[in-house]
């Protein structure tokens, strides 16, 4: 049984408090998700606002035919779908930086990180089915029938998604490699 | 069907990973990778990958403080709707919903003018109907809206009709189901519990003022 039920029930009831507790729940988990689909903070944290907006709004027809968390993931993925259509088709998603958190040492050796850059541009460079997939993989570490649920898709399609997103990955790390090592030997050259 | 494709091997490293091998498949990889130094190369490559990817930084500050102003965020925007769709309420419907009538205003101007002076289609569209369409990105309107079941489609187009077409119009939207469908259609998956939403409202409402009238 899906665990929100109850405080959806207290909600529908009146009860404000309930939707607060919700969004204590998943807030950090759909930012994070806004942010792997769409490159930017900013966008990512409206994005998970406009979320939550919508899911209240629209909680009366929600049909508890899927869980709350699948009901409010598609509601954010469609909209990070949206934000990401309204982009001109070439703008390529400005993956920015993440915000420090103040602390020198770990987040700026990952940022330093040429790896890490080389794949969180090869991310961003996925098609959006794919990227939506490999996210809710890797970081909800979701099943794939919840993920074809909140992606609307079969749950073979998600997994093909899954297969082609770390294929394609692996293919760019590849030739991101072969580029580096034609580049040394024509400098040593 | 294993989503492998051609590269049998690689799919089965990677489920390998993602822990959705069945126990034989994982016994049959696991002695293969003893045999196989380059197997185990590659799983190495694909295990840095996933443990990369699972490491990439997260772009949000997370504190408590930030958190709150998120959730406090999250109730003025509510407030601030609430309030603008009371407004709105006064005057009319809002959302996608009326920007719905453009399109079936112009399918049925279209259809009529395809008819012509065929029986009931051959009088004047009422004027109401007679709108210019606006383009369907200017509505916000997707495409792909695909999952749903047909007779959710129906059930939409028909309370679609009796909620936001005048009486008067009725008869000229009997013809529209079919491009009536494929607006709806057109939507986005995430604007159906927003249009069932819209479209219970617009029942309620109308049940409401014909229940007071009578």
């Amino acid at each position: 049984m899906d665990q929100d039920l109850p405080l959806l029930d207290r909600l529908l009831a009146g009860e404000e408090t309930a939707f607060d507790t919700l969004m204590s729940k998943y807030q950090r988990s759909l930012c994070h998700l806004a942010y792997r689909l769409v490159g930017n903070a900013a966008d990512a944290e409206d994005l998970a606002q406009q979320a939550f907006v919508q899911a209240y709004q629209h909680m009366g027809s929600f049909q508890r035919q899927s869980s709350f968390k699948t009901w409010l993931y598609r509601i954010a993925i469609n909209l990070c779908k949206n934000h990401r259509r309204r982009l001109r088709p070439s703008e390529p998603l400005s993956e920015e930086q993440p915000l420090s958190d103040g602390r020198p040492g770990v987040l700026s050796q990952l940022i330093a990180d040429q790896r890490v850059e080389r794949l969180r541009r090869a991310l961003s460079s996925l098609p959006p089915r794919q990227r939506e997939v490999l996210v809710l993989r890797v970081y909800d570490e979701l099943p794939y029938e919840q993920i074809a649920a909140i992606v609307g898709c079969s749950e073979n399609s998600a997994k093909v998604n899954f297969h082609h997103a770390v294929r394609s990955l692996r293919r760019q790390l590849n030739a991101a490699a072969a580029v580096r090592q034609t580049s040394f030997g024509e400098l040593v050259l | 069907m294993r989503p492998f494709g051609k590269d049998r091997r690689a799919g089965y490293l990677i489920e390998y990973l993602d822990a959705t091998l069945s126990a034989p498949e994982r016994a049959t990889l696991e002695r293969q990778l003893q045999e196989r130094p380059e197997l185990r190369q590659r799983l190495e490559m694909l295990k840095r990958d996933f443990a990369d990817l699972a490491a990439l930084p997260a772009a949000l500050e997370e504190t408590p403080a930030r958190e709150a102003q998120f959730r406090a965020a999250v109730w003025r925007r509510l407030h601030a709707q609430e309030e603008h769709s009371a407004a709105d309420s006064r005057r009319r419907p809002r959302g996608w919903f009326w920007a719905a009538v453009p399109l079936a205003a112009a399918a049925s101007v279209a259809l009529l003018a395809l008819l012509g002076p065929i029986g009931r289609f051959g009088q004047s569209p009422p004027a109401e109907l007679v709108r210019a369409p606006l383009p369907p990105s200017e509505l916000g309107l997707e495409s792909n809206w695909t999952r749903f079941t047909k007779d959710q489609l129906e059930q939409a187009s028909t309370a679609l009709y009796a909620a936001v077409l005048p009486e008067s119009a009725q008869p000229y939207v009997e013809a529209l189901a079919p491009s009536a469908e494929e607006m709806l259609l057109e939507l986005d998956p995430s604007d159906l519990d927003l249009a069932l939403s819209e479209l219970e409202r617009a029942g309620a409402t109308e049940s409401r003022s014909s229940g007071s009238a009578t």
